[in-house]
């Protein structure tokens, strides 16, 4: 089912009475279109947050733990919330790693969330450092890619894209603010285009095809060029948990006298201890192979799995990295054997 | 709504020293409905965890025979980190969670009539023995089954008691090995690795006359060990797709989430653990 996009105005004054209607309500407005850092500007943590509790329980006698049944529902149970001024490739992100959480047995934790939130992004109005979305996020998604998408209209007013009928739905009579006008359809198609047609920002001189890369890395999965590569990297995992796509966590126990908590924590594929055995034996000994499993994972494993890249081009990674590792560096060093692929 | 990370809660009904850091804990449901709702595969494996100390990441030991006979199921671990310290201190009565069964089985429908030799050493016993032990219940259905298993010392194999079993059974032929210099005077089994003690065996059914290509071989041990197993086998040009194995990476989850099991494009906890060696073949050898 395709549901064709509607559009509509609505002014900035009318837009926080709505928000403040909602307050009221009882749902949650989270505003990041504020001066938020670039790590709380990626929304991943408010759908996966770095820990969160999967499992409450009580020591009642020697060994013999009770596990709260009451809290059960609760625990999975997510409240209604309004995300505004989200990136549009973080928004992608959610789409991407969305299926991993949903197929298979369903992280209910993940998917509560999802389904009780409003994502509404904001349109780039240009290239950021390091930025390359228009390189992997195909164009077509580019527009779908949260439930509302903003641009300034004027001084006093938003343009906005709905991409479903969710809003309706959550808003109730309050989405009478917002006043239909298919014509911004227009606005919406010129200003995507002239973000796509802009000039890359200085670092990315080279951005390979996402097929060759992904024959380029597996191919040379046994080669030195990741050791080489990541030959900085200090494996503090900046990189992973930056990026709004890493998604790998760890399942741990707190324990306080009598109490205690099972938590899913965020893990990174950059430390050694993330694949240790038990016996000893390490299938990712070095960074270089860890760094490998990072690139792997992106372009090639989750497009075998999901039929998605799992990177949404947000550039992070690079901006954020203190010892200046830059996959985008990696790729243009590789330029010549990856164009030949 | 389900919550994908609640366990079961069940009960340690046996303890057992299998050897030295080695313990057999036998499980039992609490709740009646929970053990009514469970069965499993030969070869699935669970997340064992102890409230307050966290999961660890083993092999359902026991059949699915067993388990439908007397309604538990038994575990086996080496004790080596803070889980297993702490799950390896627990005494009868105590509980312990449990989350099962994940993972691919076995298939031992398709083995039917055919023989069947298992390779294995050490730890890597109990995900087999759920397997020789499904067998034996329906041993009519099998042809004879060997077994091959090696530890470093006499002291390190594990499941003493069954071994000397199996040697009395008839339709079971057992070599048990251990590895050089950890033999002891009264040692009446084999000295060497495992797999040099299959290719003898191996050697020795070739030798007189017997033919390799309806047997099912099952292997299973570390990383570096299946390789050469593989190798040994490759040199007996046996079927790719009649050697079975069970891999055993770090995992967390168990259904495929929280990535770190992986091979490839290929997730051990959901694709696996149990594999073909056409299929590991197959993978890029990041394991």
């Amino acid at each position: 089912m395709t549901i064709t996009a509607s559009f509509y105005k609505i002014t900035k004054s009318s837009l926080a009475t709505l928000f403040a209607e909602q307050k009221q309500k009882g749902n949650t407005i989270i505003d990041l279109s504020g001066n938020g850092s670039d790590l709380s500007k990626s929304c991943k943590a408010l759908f996966f947050p770095a820990t969160e509790k999967v499992l409450e329980y009580k020591i009642v006698d020697k060994g013999v733990a009770e596990v709260k049944p009451d809290n059960f529902n609760d625990e999975t149970k997510a409240v209604n919330r309004f995300i505004f001024g989200a990136n549009i490739c973080d928004a992608y992100a959610l789409k991407v790693v969305g299926p991993v959480f949903g197929e298979g047995p369903v992280d209910r934790f993940f998917i509560n969330k999802r389904e009780a939130t409003i994502v509404a992004a904001i349109l780039c109005d240009n290239k950021k450092n390091a930025c390359f979305c228009d390189q992997i996020i195909p164009r077509s998604d580019y527009s779908n890619a949260a439930d509302l998408v903003f641009t300034e209209f004027d001084e006093n007013s938003w343009a906005v894209r709905s991409n479903n009928n969710r809003s309706i739905d959550f808003f109730g009579n309050g989405f009478l603010h917002f006043i239909e006008d298919n014509t911004l359809k227009e606005l919406f198609d010129k200003k995507e285009e002239k973000l796509f047609n802009s000039e890359n920002p200085e670092e990315i001189n080279y951005f390979p095809k996402l097929e060759a890369l992904k024959k380029f890395i597996e191919k040379n999965f046994n080669s030195e060029i990741f050791n080489d590569a990541s030959m900085n990297c200090i494996g503090c995992a900046t990189c992973t948990y930056s990026c709004p796509t890493c998604h790998c966590f760890d399942i741990v126990d707190e324990k306080k006298y009598y109490n205690g908590e099972r938590r899913k924590n965020w893990d990174s594929c950059a430390f050694s201890l993330f694949t240790l055995h038990a016996s000893g034996h390490n299938p990712r000994e070095y960074q270089g192979q860890r760094w490998r499993q990072r690139l792997l994972h992106k372009f090639s494993i989750y497009k075998d799995r999901f039929d998605k890249i799992a990177c949404v081009g947000c550039g992070r990674c690079i901006r954020l990295c203190p010892a200046g590792v830059n996959m985008l560096e990696m790729f243009e060093k590789w330029k010549i054997s990856i164009d030949h692929m | 709504m389900e919550n994908i990370y609640r366990p079961y809660v069940m009960e340690v009904i046996k303890r057992k020293e299998e050897a030295p850091m080695v313990v057999t804990l036998r499980l039992k449901f609490k709740e009646k409905k929970d053990e009514e709702r469970f069965s499993f595969q030969t070869g699935q494996f669970a997340e064992y965890g102890l409230l307050g100390e966290g999961e660890c990441t083993f092999c359902l030991a026991s059949s699915p025979t067993q388990f439908a006979r007397d309604k538990y199921i038994e575990c086996t671990f080496r004790i080596v980190g803070k889980v297993t310290s702490a799950l390896g201190r627990l005494d009868v009565g105590e509980t312990i969670g449990v989350r099962a069964p994940y993972g691919a089985h076995f298939p031992i429908e398709s083995w039917k009539g055919k023989k069947i030799i298992f390779a294995t050493g050490g730890i890597a016993l109990p995900p087999i023995r759920s397997v020789i032990w499904n067998l034996l219940d329906r041993k009519n259905e099998f042809g004879q089954i060997s077994i091959i298993y090696g530890a470093k010392t006499v002291a390190d194999l594990v499941y003493k008691d069954e071994i000397k079993q199996w040697e009395d059974m008839s339709g079971v032929t057992m070599i048990s090995t251990v590895d050089p210099g950890g033999e002891t005077p009264g040692w009446q089994g084999k000295i060497g690795y495992f797999p040099t003690i299959m290719k003898e065996h191996l050697a020795k059914i070739v030798a007189d006359g017997g033919n390799i290509d309806d047997i099912i071989f099952v292997i299973c041990g570390p990383p570096v060990v299946i390789k050469i197993t593989l190798d040994i086998l490759d040199s007996f040009k046996v079927n790719n797709d009649a050697i079975f194995t069970t891999l055993e990476n770090r995992m967390k989850c168990g259904f495929g989430k929280c990535g770190r099991c992986n091979v490839g494009e290929v997730y051990v906890c959901k694709d696996g653990p149990v594999f073909t060696a056409t299929q590991i073949k197959q993978m890029l050898p990041d394991f």
